[in-house]
């Protein structure tokens, strides 16, 4: 059977209802121009003496034909108050006279005292990290020892804008940097998942510079405190990141250096009472410097070596988790994420803020360093 | 010889053969009713010459020689027509009877290659106006219509349109027989099929549709027919118009044919099954059906390393897409999206935009009218002013422009870079589709950004999908995917390797060339051949040895080796 004349009225109707449907949405009608954006690179939030909420952004100068983009020259830090972000932002706005777009922020910097207060951390949670125009992968960070507006206001050692130095040394991925990745979608993911809690990059003032280093910790909305450089990598080693790392192995003949390529960390949980993990660490590295004392290295040597390291991987992922669990309360690593999608019956009736604590953790290490060129 | 050789149209206008003709009761025999017609029919046009002579030395049988002067070879009339016949002296003396003296005339008197009979005044006169001599002789009822033509031409040329580097420098001229010979000269086969059309009132224009019987699928041939002969206007005078052959021209910006000037690929599109249309007076040939992709090939893809082609093959796509998207990609970026820029080029576009007095659209609108006056004027102005235009348009208006801050520099490279893009295509006609749709694309990238831009390629790519060329899907052989998708699209298989012709044009004969046959079958230690005919090959080989294996009884049975293996040669080398 052949099929009859198409009726006209119809693909008309389709092609008007397509050509409407765009109305609904945003279009040029509401559009701002590229001239009339503030493009801000970096938010930082304080809590102000008066317990306002303290908001500074971090934007290009307008300056005509610029060279030098990027650098800390180049950028300008804008502060004002409100009662929360985004009350703050708007009053920011007011001053400036560029829409401001969010769109290029490469890092949100929270003041301690801001980041210790959990009001503030979920309105920063729901109006800029949730914010619809913010890159999901851009950096949460908390500053340690100076003020969110301090690190706004700094460069780089070697002048790079605050912001752009961060999300630049971050997403690379520097060598030696040993803190863990904390993008927006991973702080908020661990604010969402039972048994995780999140973790921010600690930034610190330097007279001239800034310092990425250390690891905030939170619990829920809360900043608890810091981890250390060692602790910091204790965790990392038990999230089976710090690659890059490079681990200093004292031995009888004096100080080796092992820069660390491949990390696995795999855990086997049993749920009891109270319940227990074991972390199975593997590491493989390249011997950077061999201990002065050593003439010559030879195989012996080399297992003696991989002894030693996974001794020292082990005693830091040991101290991380000891702060984890013993002082701050509060499971970084997921473990009881792990728990959660392995044992759901015994999620179900455990409290994990009071099994945490108690919680057996063996760590296992197994390090293999290798070196190149002959062993004797 | 050489007018004898020429082509000579097989079918020249049915319909207005057919037509009634207002002068049919002339009788052409009445030689001075034929002079009054002709004075009353062509008025005082002067180039139109009527030679009164007698034949032979006898003075009393008249004849009339009418021609159009400088349409016809001179030097032929003079010595091929008029000094035979006035100087022609038969033993016996000139019959009485008229019919018998033309047939004298055509088959002892004249020399010359093509003659024939118009037997009314009207088909005499169409003759006449294509640049033929008319013999009328008094009492006969007939015209002898004498191929004396030469027409003014252009020899051929290298084509302009579509300049090459590694092929053919030879072009299509504005004479049709030229460019049929051209063609001819390439593919020496019986099976290529002439039939030459004439249309139009008033201009009688004429045009040739090619093909190869026997390859081409026969349903093309008739709806091409069936399309020429719905025409009748005076659609042909301008010579690419033969395109509205295929009506549905209006309603696609995209060209549903293929205009060519160059001989090489109007014969490699026939040999693939494909139809020819000449028109005469144009350079341009007209090859239908058309796929999308036939506008990114041209003759030098078969004279390339297949790497090497599929890489240009690539570059040319994406300069299409560049010279199609860049400028709205960068408008949606800029204006509307711009939170998808890499931070650091986002903030070196501020930074060069910092002050500038316009928004990137309008600087775009002005930079690409601005491209597209500067390309018309190239067209227009003349060659020696050519560098002038250089001049005015790169040096001045571009650092103008640059220097003074009006128009941001990257606007400026956007709009250079979709410029060069859009010559990128071999074929002229892609070049202003994509030049035309630019603009759509840019109102839906300024009202809705990446959004928009994408919708209205969505929309652009289903009206693509809907698109036929002579009842061939436009975008075949991917929409539909047919199984030779690889053979010749964007990577090309070494053309030994390319066996057969497109799927999609359905030809009649799907084999191009034959695959080699298998090579002969190594001697000794083969696996699973007989051990006797081990180390036996060719000549040496015993009878009986040409029945252990197939391979073995095809080499060994053949007559003459030495012509065998050139054929298998040929194919590899082709």
């Amino acid at each position: 059977m052949t099929p009859g004349p198409r009726a006209p009225g119809r693909s008309l109707l389709a092609l008007l209802l397509l050509a409407l449907a765009p109305l609904w949405l945003s279009g040029c009608w509401d559009n701002v121009d590229v001239r009339d954006r503030a493009f801000v690179l970096g938010l930082g939030v304080d809590l102000t003496p008066e317990g306002r909420v303290e908001v500074t952004a971090q934007m290009p100068r307008p300056e005509p034909g610029s060279v030098s983009v990027g650098t800390h020259g180049s950028v300008l830090a804008l502060s004002a108050a409100g009662t929360d972000p985004i009350s703050a932002l708007h009053n920011l706005q007011g001053r400036v006279s560029r829409t401001f777009l969010l769109g290029h922020i490469k890092a949100v910097v929270l003041g301690e005292p801001a980041a210790r207060e959990p009001v503030v951390v979920e309105h920063v949670v729901d109006q800029v990290l949730r914010h619809p125009q913010v890159d999901p992968g851009a950096f949460v960070m908390v500053a340690n020892g100076c003020r969110a507006s301090d690190v706004m206001n700094r460069g780089s050692a070697e002048g790079t804008a605050s912001a752009l130095f961060a999300g630049s040394a971050l997403e690379k991925g520097l060598l030696g940097l040993n803190v863990p990745q904390s993008e927006v979608w991973q702080f908020l993911r661990a604010l969402q998942t039972p048994g995780w809690e999140p973790v921010a990059i600690g930034i610190r003032c330097r007279p001239d510079s800034l310092e990425i280093a250390d690891a905030a910790v939170f619990k829920r909305y809360r900043m608890v405190g810091w981890l250390g450089p060692r602790e910091t990598r204790g965790m990392l080693w038990l999230m089976g990141e710090g690659e890059g790392s490079v681990v200093e192995v004292p031995s009888p003949h004096g100080l080796g250096l092992v820069l660390i390529n491949q990390v696995t960390a795999r855990f086997r949980l049993e749920p009891g009472d109270p319940p227990a993990a074991r972390a199975q660490v593997s590491v493989s590295g390249q011997l950077l410097h061999k201990p002065e004392r050593l003439v010559t290295i030879t195989h012996r040597d080399l297992v003696a070596l991989n002894s030693l390291l996974a001794r020292r991987i082990q005693l830091e992922a040991r101290l991380a988790l000891e702060k984890l669990q013993g002082v701050f309360g509060a499971d970084s690593i997921g473990l009881g994420r792990r728990f959660y999608f392995t044992s759901p019956y015994f999620w179900r009736g455990v409290n994990w803020e009071r099994e945490y604590p108690r919680l057996r953790v063996e760590i296992v290490v197994s390090a293999e360093a290798g070196r190149k060129g002959s062993l004797r | 010889m050489g007018r004898a050789a020429r082509h000579r149209p097989q079918q020249i206008d049915p319909q207005a053969q057919e037509a009634p003709d207002p002068q049919a009761g002339l009788d052409l025999a009445d030689l001075n009713g034929v002079i009054e017609e002709f004075k009353r029919g062509f008025g005082s046009s002067d180039d139109v010459v009527v030679r009164r002579f007698f034949l032979g030395s006898a003075r009393r049988i008249r004849l009339i020689l009418v021609y159009i002067d400088g349409m016809v070879d001179r030097r032929a009339v003079d010595k091929d027509i008029i000094e035979p016949l006035m100087t022609a002296r038969p033993q016996g003396g000139w019959p009485k009877n008229r019919s018998a003296l033309a047939r004298i005339l055509a088959e002892r008197i004249l020399p010359v290659g093509e003659m024939e009979f118009a037997s009314n005044y009207g088909h005499m006169v169409r003759r006449l106006m294509a640049g033929n001599s008319v013999l009328l002789l008094d009492g006969f009822p007939e015209a002898l219509v004498i191929d004396t033509r030469m027409l003014p031409h252009r020899q051929p040329e290298a084509p302009r349109a579509e300049p090459n580097v590694q092929s053919s420098f030879e072009g299509f001229t504005e004479l049709l027989r030229t460019n049929i010979v051209l063609v001819r000269r390439r593919i020496q086969s019986p099976n290529l099929r002439v039939r030459v059309f004439s249309s139009g009132h008033e201009s009688k224009n004429q045009i040739a549709l090619l093909y190869i019987e026997g390859v081409v699928n026969p349903v093309l041939v008739q709806s091409m027919l069936s399309r020429i002969e719905d025409l009748g206007h005076e659609a042909h005078l301008f010579p690419t118009v033969t395109q509205c052959i295929l009506k549905c021209e209006a309603r696609s910006p995209f060209p549903l044919f293929r205009n060519t000037e160059r001989p090489d690929f109007a014969s490699q599109e026939l040999l693939a099954g494909k139809l020819v249309l000449l028109t005469d007076n144009s350079p341009f040939a007209v090859v239908v059906p058309a796929t999308l992709w036939d506008f990114f090939r041209t003759p030098e893809d078969y004279t390339r390393t297949s790497w090497g082609i599929a890489f240009l093959r690539l570059i040319r796509l994406l300069a299409n897409l560049t010279g199609l998207l860049l400028p709205s990609l960068y408008i949606a970026l800029l204006s509307v999206n711009p939170e998808f820029l890499p931070t650091y080029l986002a903030l070196g576009i501020l930074a060069l935009r910092e002050g500038l007095p316009f928004p990137p659209v309008l600087e775009v609108v002005l930079v690409l009218l601005t491209m597209e006056i500067l390309r018309e004027a190239a067209i227009r102005i003349p060659p020696i002013l050519g560098t002038t235009l250089g001049v005015v348009g790169a040096l001045i208006l571009g650092l103008a422009l640059a220097q003074s801050r009006v128009v941001s520099p990257l606007t400026l490279i956007v709009a250079a870079v979709t410029a060069l893009s859009q010559f990128v295509a071999p074929a002229y006609e892609v070049s202003l589709t994509l030049r035309l749709l630019v603009w759509p694309l840019l109102a839906s990238a300024v009202a809705f950004g990446l959004f928009g831009l994408t919708l209205a390629a969505l929309i652009m790519l289903g009206h693509l999908c809907t698109l036929h060329s002579l009842g061939v899907p436009y975008l075949a052989p991917v929409a539909p995917l047919s199984r030779s998708i690889l053979r010749d699209w964007i990577f090309r298989v070494p053309v030994r390797r390319q066996f057969t012709r497109p799927e999609y044009l359905r030809p009649v004969s799907r084999i191009k060339q034959k695959p080699p046959e298998p090579p002969p079958a190594p001697s000794g230690g083969q696996r699973g051949r007989p051990p006797e005919t081990g180390g036996v090959q060719g000549d040496e080989r015993p009878p009986e040895a040409g029945a252990a294996g197939p391979a073995g009884a095809r080499e060994g049975d053949s007559p003459d080796p030495g012509k065998k293996g050139l054929s298998r040669k040929g194919v590899r080398g082709t």
